[in-house]
């Protein structure tokens, strides 16, 4: 947990370039057990998600990673819901991999399965309420009266004598209030935002340049490496000849690498180009003996034969035999053939990682943050610390 | 290696590099904007898109030494253009991005459309769009972004 706070508070001042007002630092409270499963004991302290800024934005930590599905809107919507927070002055910032931010029901840090709101809807709800409700205790104790006297609107407080104040005049007194154990969530009926059409927090930055993804990183010193894969998936180097690409100005270091399945040849470069001439030099022998030699006609036999054998009953409803019953005239019966499809995402698939002999950072475009974090080799595991910001 | 001169988005820039490395390179690696992005490298995508001399060009196959005198407006300076400020706006009343990545080609493309055209039809924005490849699939909030980018400059013209 030291960790994670230490990148969440890295990663909130690089964001506000100044001064960040942390809420409800080094505390925890048992997560209240409601609505979905949760990783058993797991605790959510809001202020791992929460940021009250001195300037009234509120900055939402994002456990998700956002490839255009809209999950850097949808999550900070349910959480700013609960809080009553002014929606426009609401920031969505992607978490970087730490375990505060695994996913509640699978235990790791990822995306996928359409899983971000349906695992998270309860936990953002909640984490808005308990932030809500110590903002509310804060004010009710300035105003000596009680919470129940108090309503929360676009994130400001309201007293029962006409008093008011902002949630960021109250972050500094609301830290020191205990994070209620259980909280009452909203009837939907009074949903501000959840259900509403509201714009994604991300467009602007995606209209202007601005926004940096994966292979937007440059870091002093940065080397770029291109790969020379082999044809085939498995195929090994056998001979490579580089003279020519070794002359390439700019080129650091030519190395034949594992990859997967096969090998492979990398140029390490001063900048991308430089890189990709000298790989356009290399002159590869490949010894392909080894591969797989896969044959489309014999592998649709053996997945039509697959397809008759009984698989893995995720569900059962109905009547499993309904089909046998209807008239062989009135069947419509049709087979659906689908190839292999890559994702192909916009972005070519990169990584960057900083590496120091002892601590690696890396940035990478990844749908499963904590797993690509423990999978980094030789480092030691409290060594190992990510940000991943697309 | 080699010293260019260039106008990147008004501004006088000189970068020393190997001729035959593309636009695309020297705005990301050597003046640091990487608004413009790295699609394929193939000009298949468009998401390299910036106006060289006003003219929509896939930045990833230009040479540098091609580019002579002609100045370049790249996503990081079509904004202070009223065309681009429009696209832009457009852009976000219509929540066009999804993933993101594609989208300063397709604003640049975009800009160079209306300029030409200010009132495109549906033809006008597939033939100028064509080649610009969203892997999310906005394509038909884009459609739409243009219309409205398109009624806006116009209002103010009028």
């Amino acid at each position: 947990m030291d960790f994670n706070r230490r990148s969440f508070l890295r990663v909130s001042f690089a964001a506000a370039g100044g001064l960040v007002l942390s809420l409800y630092l080094d505390r925890t409270s048992p997560a209240q057990e409601v609505g979905m499963p949760k990783q058993p004991g797991k605790v959510y302290p809001p202020d791992a998600f929460v940021n009250i800024r001195p300037d009234g934005k509120i900055a939402i930590q994002v456990n998700r990673l956002e490839f255009g599905q809209g999950v850097q809107t949808a999550l900070p919507m349910v959480l700013a819901d609960e809080m009553d927070a002014d929606w426009n002055n609401v920031i969505g910032e992607l978490a970087p991999a730490a375990e505060v931010y695994k996913d509640p029901l699978f235990g790791i840090q990822l995306v996928g399965g359409s899983g971000s709101i349906a695992h998270s809807y309860q936990q953002y709800r909640e984490l808005g309420a308990k932030t809500r409700a110590m903002l509310v205790a804060a004010a009710a104790d300035r105003w000596k009266t009680t919470p129940d006297k108090c309503r929360t609107e676009a994130s400001v407080v309201h007293g029962p004598n006409g008093q008011s104040a902002t949630y960021a005049e109250l972050a500094a007194e609301a830290a020191h209030k205990p994070i209620p154990a259980t909280v009452r969530l909203k009837n939907p009926s009074e949903f501000r935002l959840v259900g509403k059409r509201v714009k994604r927090l991300d467009s602007r930055p995606k209209c202007d340049g601005s926004l940096k993804f994966g292979l937007d990183l440059d870091l002093p010193g940065m080397k770029v490496a291109v790969v020379a894969h082999p044809p085939v998936f498995g195929g090994r180097v056998k001979k490579v000849s580089d003279v020519e690409a070794r002359r390439v100005d700019g080129v650091r270091g030519i190395f034949e690498i594992p990859l997967v399945k096969g090998t492979g040849v990398a140029v390490v470069a001063d900048k991308y180009w430089p890189a990709k001439q000298a790989r356009s030099l290399l002159n590869i022998e490949w010894d392909l003996s080894g591969v797989e030699a896969a044959d489309s006609t014999e592998l649709w036999t053996r997945y039509k034969q697959l397809a008759q054998t009984p698989g893995n009953v995720a569900a059962a409803r109905g009547d499993q035999n309904a089909l046998d019953k209807v008239a062989a005239g009135n069947r419509i019966v049709a087979e659906y053939e689908f190839p292999f499809l890559a994702h192909s995402p916009m972005e070519p698939l990169n990584t960057t990682v900083r590496f120091d002999g002892d601590r690696a950072e890396v940035w990478a475009g990844s749908q499963f943050q904590t797993v690509d974090q423990s999978s980094c080799p030789g480092t030691r595991p409290e060594a190992r610390t990510g940000r991943f910001p697309h | 290696m080699a010293s260019f001169q260039l106008t990147v988005n008004g501004q006088r820039r000189e970068v020393n590099v190997d001729p035959s490395t593309p636009l695309l390179w020297v705005l990301r690696e050597d003046l640091k904007m990487t608004g413009t992005k790295f699609g394929c490298g193939i000009s298949a995508c468009g998401a390299c898109t910036v106006h060289v001399g006003g003219v929509a060009t896939r930045s990833c196959i230009v040479p540098i030494s091609h580019i002579g005198d002609r100045p370049i407006i790249t996503i990081e300076g079509i904004g202070t253009d009223a065309v681009g400020r429009a696209v832009q706006d457009a852009w976000v009343d219509q929540d066009v991005v999804q993933c993101g990545y594609c989208q300063s080609g397709q604003i640049m493309s975009a800009c160079a459309l209306l300029k030409s055209t200010p009132r495109p039809t549906d033809q006008n924005i597939e033939e100028s769009m064509g080649g610009n490849l969203c892997r999310c699939g906005t394509y038909p909030r884009i459609r739409a972004a243009i219309k409205t980018a398109a009624s806006q400059i116009n209002k103010g013209a009028a």
